[in-house]
C-alpha cells in the first residue's frame, strides 16, 4: 500500500482524472472532498459490503418463496406493468 | 405482435428455458454490486399478476434478483437520482428513469421479507441502460421490511 502524508487542503491526482482533497480533520475523523469522472463508483466501504452481502442473499432467492408471498396487493392496484414501458 | 423484434432464448435454474424479447434486456453501465462480471439482465415476469419481477443474468442461468416497485406496498420513496448517475444512465428525460428495488426473502420465512431502499436499481427506460445506486445520506434502510407487521403479511399471504 502506498502511504502519503497530506495536510488539510492538500490533494493527490490519481490518474489524471481523480482528485482527492484533504477538507478537514477533527480527532479521528477526517473529510475528504473528491473530484472524479462520473463513471468512478465511490462508496464507503462499510456500506459498499453491507449491499454487497445483501445482494449476495437477494440472489440465493428461490421461486417458491417468492410465490408465497406473490398474492400481496396492497394498493389494489391490479398488474405491474413495467414490461410494457421496455416495449414502449 | 413484436414488430420485428428480436426473441431470444435464455437458460435460467428457476424457470428453466425463457424466451424474451430483446427489448427486456437491460445493459448495467455500472454493475450490481458484487457482480461485476454480469452486465446484462433480462427483466422478466414471475406471473403476469405477481409485484415481484425478476432480473435474470443472460448468461448465468443461476443469478437472479427478485425486484418490486415500491409504489406497490406503499412504501414512501422519493429520492434525487445525482447528475453523475443521471449522466452515467444518459437520463435525458426524468419519465425515463425507473427505480427497481431488490427484495430479500428468508427461506422458509417469507413474514421477513425486506427491501433494499438504499441502493435501488435505476433504469432508463428508453436506453434500457441500468445501474444499482447507493443513495448517499438519504437514510434509506438497505433491509426495510415488507411487512409492518403479521397481521398484514397474512392478509397478503397466499396458501
Amino acid at each position: 500500500m502506498l502511504i502519503l502524508t497530506r495536510k488539510t487542503n492538500q490533494k493527490l491526482i490519481i490518474n489524471d482524472n481523480i482528485e482527492i482533497t484533504v477538507l478537514e480533520v477533527n480527532g479521528n475523523a477526517v473529510k475528504i472532498g473528491i473530484n472524479a469522472p462520473s463513471d468512478v463508483s465511490i462508496y464507503r466501504e462499510e456500506i459498499y459490503k453491507e449491499i454487497q452481502e445483501t445482494n449476495k442473499q437477494a440472489q440465493k432467492l428461490d421461486a417458491t418463496d417468492v410465490a408465497k408471498i406473490a398474492g400481496i396487493d396492497k394498493t389494489k392496484t391490479k398488474s405491474f406493468d413495467i414490461i410494457s414501458k421496455l416495449k414502449k | 405482435m413484436n414488430n420485428g423484434e428480436k426473441i431470444l432464448t435464455i437458460q435460467t435454474s428457476r424457470f428453466g428455458e425463457v424466451k424474451i424479447d430483446e427489448c427486456v434486456i437491460l445493459e448495467f453501465v455500472s454493475p450490481i454490486i458484487g457482480y461485476n462480471n454480469h452486465k446484462f439482465f433480462a427483466l422478466i415476469d414471475y406471473s403476469a399478476d405477481s409485484p415481484f419481477k425478476w432480473l435474470q443474468s443472460t448468461h448465468d442461468p443461476e443469478l437472479a434478483f427478485a425486484v418490486t416497485l415500491c409504489s406497490y406496498f406503499n412504501i414512501d420513496y422519493q429520492f434525487e437520482l445525482s447528475d453523475e448517475n443521471a449522466e452515467t444512465l444518459g437520463i435525458k428525460d426524468a419519465n425515463d428513469i425507473l427505480a427497481l428495488n431488490i427484495v430479500t426473502i428468508p427461506h422458509e420465512c417469507p413474514q421477513n421479507a425486506t427491501i433494499n431502499l438504499l441502493a435501488p436499481i435505476i433504469l432508463n427506460t428508453e436506453t434500457k441502460q441500468a445501474m444499482q445506486v447507493i443513495l448517499h445520506d438519504q437514510n434509506f434502510e438497505i433491509k426495510h421490511p415488507l411487512f409492518q407487521n403479521k397481521d398484514e403479511y397474512e392478509m397478503c399471504s397466499i396458501g
